[in-house]
């Protein structure tokens, strides 16, 4: 093949198999549920846990619990997207902290619900969610200690008492500290 | 159609399309060709497949690097082929043999070359075959293993913001009333979306 076809192929091919991934992540953001949470690489490096799972992936799962797991299937069924970002913090709680403000500030005024607040000097909680006609459409969570900084964002249309129980048997270590 | 017969038949279809592709990939398949394999691959994902995978692999031939060989046997080796047709010419004899001989073998360049038209107009069947197979497929099992895996982390977390916020509770108002509060707190946002639903209808 003629060498200066090769390049034009190959920019047009790797154009298009980028184009899904980026649409993806468009698609997310366009939810209601959607946070920005900026980032906190600058202060604390890359997170220790970053998780990013796409509806496409819930779906998936949630056929795959199918008829064994009824529930968790429904859970996931509504569910478009789980964001978590966690850095360590080490010690060093000014930043994620303001972080935290900030976003509590947009989220506030997006008619985001505060559910739980824990304001304390060495620990703060945040739960919030976004509610409108159609039922919940997210749920986040910022929790910052001296130890770590978590940022999770849930997309998506979730029964809280159901999460609960779906948490439940994902053998979730409920006393993690 | 017994089990083997269809084997077979899928053999066959492998084969023939393994040539087309190659046509293709080089350049060598006409326009109707290039049309039917691709109305052959829109509807077939194993073919659409076999097309990425011979680009790719291409692709990585085509990386390899290559020494040039020195001028002198680059040209002698051009002529290679021209010089064999011009003997077969002369010996089928006669003047028109020889003079088709020399015709043939008479130095020149095609300067348009059909080959690389039909290479430009692959770009986009290539393009189109990338799209579609980039396009939503089934994750294997070990990407939905890993996406239950992150699942289960964020889980994790959000179960130690519980947790953090389980401990507010019981240091404000006491151990007795954290239940009642967290239920009362979930139970809120059920009758709110009761509300929702019954406001919508």
């Amino acid at each position: 093949m003629k060498r200066w076809i090769k390049p034009v192929i190959t920019a047009a091919l790797a154009a298009c198999l980028a184009l899904p991934a980026a649409a993806q992540e468009d698609e997310l953001k366009a939810l209601p549920g959607y946070v920005d949470f900026g980032s906190l690489e600058a202060v604390y490096g890359e997170p220790k846990v970053m998780v990013n799972i796409g509806g496409m992936l819930l779906n998936f799962m949630s056929k795959a619990a199918g008829a064994e797991d009824p529930e968790t299937a429904q859970l996931m069924e509504g569910l478009k997207g789980v964001r978590i970002n966690v850095y360590e913090t080490g010690g060093e709680l000014l930043p994620a902290m303001d972080q935290l403000q900030d976003v509590k500030s947009m989220l506030s005024s997006q008619n985001w619900e505060p559910i739980v607040q824990v304001n304390e000097d060495d620990e703060n909680v945040q739960i919030f969610i976004k509610l409108d006609g159609e039922g919940v459409q997210g749920l986040t969570v910022m929790a910052v200690n001296d130890e770590e900084a978590v940022f999770m964002n849930i997309l998506g249309n979730m029964d809280p008492e159901k999460l609960g129980q779906v948490m439940d048997k994902f053998d979730v270590d409920m006393d993690m500290n | 159609m017994s089990n083997k017969e269809s084997h077979d038949t899928n053999r066959l279809d492998m084969d023939e399309w393994e040539a087309q592709i190659n046509a293709l990939l080089d350049g060598e398949l006409d326009e109707a060709g290039a049309d039917a394999l691709k109305a052959q691959a829109e509807a077939d994902r194993q073919l659409a497949r076999a097309i990425i995978e011979a680009y790719q692999l291409q692709q990585v031939m085509a990386a390899i690097p290559v020494e040039r060989a020195p001028e002198s046997l680059r040209e002698k080796l051009q002529r290679i082929p021209a010089e064999q047709e011009s003997l077969r010419l002369a010996a089928a004899g006669g003047s028109a043999g020889r003079h088709a001989a020399r015709q043939h073998a008479a130095p020149g360049r095609r300067w348009f070359e059909p080959r690389w038209a039909m290479a430009l107009a692959a770009v986009p069947l290539v393009v189109v075959f990338g799209m579609q197979l980039s396009g939503p497929r089934e994750p294997s099992a070990a990407e939905l293993a890993q996406a239950r895996q992150d699942l289960a982390v964020a889980f994790n977390y959000l179960a130690k913001a519980s947790r953090a916020t389980e401990r507010e509770i019981e240091h404000t108002i006491g151990v007795g009333m954290r239940d009642p509060v967290q239920k009362n707190t979930v139970r809120t946002l059920v009758d709110q979306l009761d509300l929702n639903e019954e406001r919508e209808s």
